[in-house]
């Protein structure tokens, strides 16, 4: 599956000292029908990045998705954080063991 | 103006002068006006010997017709004056004071006005048939009328009833407007969003479209007249991880002109979002559906698996209409 465009405009604005959800309001990427762009790019002191900047991404553009899928099947494993402290009172060690559990059989790359 | 004798047109007693000749004992034909005897009941006519008033069947008579006949002999240069008295039948017609029924068409070439107590225009006589007023306009004709076997009262373009019908009202008091402007559109297969994009919602369906005003090869609604539409959809986003923020943007003329957003403090839940707008359109301006996600992973949209839809279609439908 093609890297996304959020991805790579993610990684961009990191790789300069910046953050997604710092800039998201001031950058809008628009899908019309015809693949992901960039519609309108206003983050102070940062250039819009150009294709060839974006294409750079692709491989730590795969990594970084594949991880964040990995977080989330994580924290999907992980369960409701109220019934996780609930857990821990009650038998820390088994919680310990059962979170080792599920980041061994979901690792990141 | 009041007055007696001859109207303008019509004649109510018409006099002849005769100057007779030696021995004559009777006049007719052309007077000495040249004006022709002619009467319709000899009782209703005066005649006078030089100026004296004759006396009915003793000294003439009217036997026969147009005539004045059985005089005593005449003199030379006698005159014979025939009144006759007629009257003129007044048929046919409707009374300004009473009132009355025409049998025919009636063509007025100025305003009517009804006056009263309680002005009622009764059109039709309670038989089974079409009744109608008809606007004769000079390019585009309208009608409202009864249509008589649906027991319906249509509004509609043209002069014959029944055709190009914007309204009916049937007996029940139910009001249709069977060429208002509607759509419905659904989609039946379900379509992936990238993260933190905001991308048009596109739809494969025309469930109505009346007027054809939606465009399903653009995913556009486009007014076909200026007013007021509204307009709903609802989204259905599929399984996204806590902190997954959603939205649904209205887009007027190719810019954003609402928008509706929910974050998620959920996990794993299927999340939807409905939004209901009033737009007040010009003609042809065009509305376009968009979403967002931002789980930071592709996700589709259109997607309600497990709940009553095994096919997980129809999970993303818009319409809307004119309200007016």
């Amino acid at each position: 599956m093609a890297i996304q465009l959020y991805t790579k405009v993610k990684l961009y604005l990191e790789a300069n000292s910046k953050t997604w959800e710092a800039e998201q309001g001031n950058i809008v990427l628009q899908n019309d029908g015809s693949g992901d762009y960039i519609k309108s790019w206003n983050v102070d002191g940062l250039d819009k990045p150009t294709d060839s900047q974006l294409a750079s991404y692709e491989t730590a553009g795969k990594t970084e998705e594949a991880n964040h899928k990995i977080r989330q099947t994580r924290k999907t494993a992980y369960g409701d954080i109220g019934e996780q402290l609930d857990e821990i009172y009650k038998d820390i060690d088994a919680w310990k063991t059962r979170i080792k559990k599920i980041k061994d059989d979901n690792p990141k790359d | 103006m009041p007055y007696i004798g001859k109207s303008p047109s019509f004649g109510v007693r018409n006099r002849f002068v005769y100057v007779a000749t030696s021995g004559a004992t009777s006049v007719s034909g052309a007077d000495a006006n040249g004006a022709t005897l002619t009467f319709t009941d000899g009782a209703f006519v005066d005649v006078y010997l030089n100026g004296v008033l004759l006396k009915p069947t003793t000294d003439y008579n009217t036997t026969t017709a147009n005539t004045i006949a059985g005089l005593s002999a005449l003199n030379t240069s006698d005159e014979v004056t025939v009144v006759v008295y007629d009257v003129f039948a007044v048929a046919d017609t409707v009374s300004a004071t009473s009132g009355g029924t025409f049998s025919g068409g009636v063509t007025v070439n100025a305003g009517i006005t009804m006056g009263g107590t309680t002005p009622t225009l009764t059109i039709g006589d309670a038989g089974a048939e079409d009744t109608k007023i008809v606007f004769d306009g000079n390019a585009q004709d309208y009608h409202i009328g009864l249509d008589d076997s649906a027991d319906t009262l249509n509004i509609g373009k043209g002069s014959a009833l029944g055709t190009t019908t914007a309204m009916t009202f049937d007996a029940n008091g139910l009001i249709l407007k069977p060429l208002q402007p509607m759509f419905d559109v659904s989609a039946t297969a379900s379509q992936s969003l990238s993260s933190g994009t905001i991308t048009k919602i596109t739809f494969d369906t025309e469930n109505a479209d009346i007027n054809s005003d939606f465009d399903l090869s653009n995913n556009k609604f486009i007014a076909p007249i200026a007013g007021k539409y509204l307009l709903q959809a609802y989204l259905t986003f599929s399984t996204m991880g806590a902190g997954s923020g959603i939205g649904l943007l209205w887009y007027k003329e190719g810019s954003i002109y609402r928008t509706g957003y929910h974050q998620s403090t959920e996990i794993n839940i299927t999340h939807s979002i409905s939004s209901t707008v009033i737009f007040n359109l010009a003609a042809l301006d065009e509305i376009e559906i968009y979403a967002f996600q931002g789980s930071g992973s592709t996700e589709t949209i259109g997607d309600a698996n497990g709940v009553g839809s095994p096919s997980a279609d129809n999970s993303n439908y818009w319409s809307g209409f004119l309200l007016g």
